[in-house]
């Protein structure tokens, strides 16, 4: 049943339209202005020591677009089924031989689904920039000690990087899910939910590490700096260092919302 | 698998209140199988809140409702609704979806295995095979009200529970959905038909219970309802004089509307009224019979 919930769900997303055309007009036009801001970078020669190429252009690009898509998944999840409930549709689907918790769960993975079709076309595209206009070298590290880090070794801390980056945004639409279980009016759901992701993104701001650790909008976009980083000759750290926090902070935070989401969707005595 | 024995849906002792207000109080009637049961009250009486309760979206506070022989409250809705179609409250359907997909999501959770033909036979029964392909978000009122009576009619289940099955549909939807419950009926499927549309349930159904403020104050079928009601209008050469006389003899005297005036009773009275109107030779020139209607009845029993 949670597979059949999920296509349905899927289905949904496809056909209402308004996340597809976002994320397809997105990714596209950032990856663009990438280009253009690196290409006005090294025209000021500001960064002559360091050949800039499509892993810095990638990360750099998908650190933006990934933390917009953030933003975008929340305000989808928060409206699952707060806003079905509003409109009655909910109670229709409740009067189907589905458990409750099949409907969050399936739900889950339609969202879990949606953000990994996101993020792997945002890596596509960026490859695909990437090839089009830097090439995907070998990375010099001149302005540290020099060190030379090899694109087959780039390539998998890329892939990692973005892979962590989809574990933040299944936590992020994890916390969006509960939310919209919570709240019977979408309005209320969407409100809550972003009063406590800027609430989030503040507290990680002014306290930094290790609160901002815990949080999974951290792992959005900062494996994907921190590829930028290395990339550019900023820093030597690697994104492997970064897998166990973020693993760890994302599935803790998946856990608790699809359990706590579950077990308050399926006693809610409501008006559906 | 559900039982095929007993009620097809039973309310024993159903309380629900909402702070001060008793939406149930110690509800209790029973749906036998193949009958077209019509659950009748005025907006408020405690229609919806006992079909919410049907379809597990209320807990009541006290009392057990059944549904095919489950209890409500304690069978996993994938045993209890599989085999019930339900039509709660005003359509809300995807808009964004057709119509035929807004089945298929519906056919999808019943695990129907010929999904799509069956949702296009639903389709083709509601009069709404030409605006298959078209998307809800376009459909009338009417349109919508034909889709959401197909999701319920999906699967050909045991017990349909439909509350206000024609708002929003033209005499023709009306009398199109009549036929179309006589033939679940048939089939041996039970409907419970909850509706304000008095007329409607004498018309389609066989047994009702009347709801008033969170009580039951009547069932039964709606032969026994209306047997032994109803009685005579009359309009004499001197109305006032025989409805003071007749008044005087005990009989129930009404006003008539445009028919002079109404007596009460059984067809021994309607005899005795007008051999006491001969008796005090009062000329009657017009006596119609009239037989009690569920109207009557419903406005007796609820005081309205």
């Amino acid at each position: 049943m949670f597979g059949i919930v999920a296509r349905i769900e899927w289905e949904k997303t496809w056909r209402q339209r308004t996340l597809p055309v976002a994320i397809l007009v997105l990714v596209p036009l950032l990856k663009v202005l990438a280009v253009l801001e690196l290409n006005h970078l090294s025209a000021e020669a500001q960064l002559d020591d360091i050949r800039l190429n499509g892993f810095y252009l990638a990360a750099h690009s998908s650190r933006w677009v990934l933390a917009i898509c953030a933003i975008l998944v929340f305000v989808d999840a928060t409206q699952r089924i707060a806003a079905e409930a509003e409109r009655g549709q909910l109670r229709m689907t409740l009067t189907r031989p589905v458990r409750r918790s099949a409907l969050f769960v399936g739900r889950m993975l339609a969202l879990a689904a949606i953000v990994v079709g996101i993020v792997a076309f945002d890596l596509v595209v960026g490859v695909a920039v990437g090839f089009a206009t830097k090439g995907f070298a070998d990375v010099a590290d001149v302005a540290l000690q020099g060190d030379q880090f090899g694109a087959a070794a780039l390539w998998g801390d890329l892939l990692r990087a973005y892979a962590l980056a989809a574990c933040g945004l299944i936590a992020v639409a994890a916390c969006g899910l509960w939310l919209s279980a919570c709240f019977r009016r979408a309005t209320t759901a969407l409100t809550t939910g972003l009063l406590l992701f800027c609430g989030a993104s503040l507290v990680a701001l002014v306290f930094g590490d290790p609160l901002a650790s815990m949080l999974p909008t951290t792992w959005v976009w900062r494996p994907l700096e921190t590829m930028e980083k290395l990339t550019s000759g900023v820093s030597l750290f690697r994104v492997p260092g970064e897998t166990v926090a973020a693993v760890a902070a994302c599935v803790g935070c998946v856990v608790v919302a699809v359990g706590s989401g579950v077990v308050r969707f399926a006693r809610r005595e409501h008006g559906e | 698998m559900h039982s095929t024995s007993g009620p097809a849906l039973s309310f024993t002792a159903v309380s629900k209140r909402f702070g001060d207000v008793d939406a149930l109080a110690d509800v209790t009637f029973e749906v036998p199988r193949g009958d077209l049961f019509g659950f009748l009250g005025q907006n408020g009486a405690g229609k919806t809140t006992a079909i919410r309760i049907l379809a597990r979206m209320l807990k009541p506070g006290s009392g057990a409702a059944t549904l095919l022989g489950h209890d409500v409250w304690s069978t996993p809705p994938q045993r209890l609704f599989r085999g019930t179609g339900f039509l709660i409250e005003a359509p809300a359907f995807l808009p964004y979806f057709d119509g035929l997909a807004n089945l298929m999501v519906h056919a999808r959770l019943l695990t129907l295995q010929d999904a799509e033909a069956q949702c296009s036979r639903q389709l083709e029964r509601f009069g709404l095979a030409a605006a298959a392909k078209r998307k809800v978000g376009g459909y009338s009122l009417g349109m919508r009200q034909r889709l959401c009576l197909a999701q319920a009619f999906l699967g050909d289940p045991e017990l349909l529970v439909l509350d206000e099955p024609v708002n929003g549909l033209d005499p023709g939807g009306i009398a199109d959905v009549r036929e179309l419950l006589r033939e679940e009926q048939r089939r041996g499927a039970t409907v419970f038909l909850s509706s304000h549309l008095l007329a409607e349930v004498e018309l389609l159904c066989n047994r009702v219970a009347v709801i008033d403020r969170g009580r039951i104050v009547a069932q039964g079928t709606v032969e026994q309802l209306v047997h032994g009601g109803g009685g005579v209008s009359l309009r004499t050469a001197d109305d006032a004089k025989a409805r003071a006389l007749l008044a005087k003899d005990g009989f129930v005297v009404k006003d008539g509307g445009a028919i002079g005036f109404r007596v009460d009773g059984a067809d021994a009275d309607v005899a005795r009224a007008l051999a006491a109107l001969h008796r005090s030779a009062i000329d009657v020139y017009e006596a119609s019979r009239t037989r009690r209607s569920l109207e009557d009845v419903y406005r007796d029993v609820t005081g309205t």
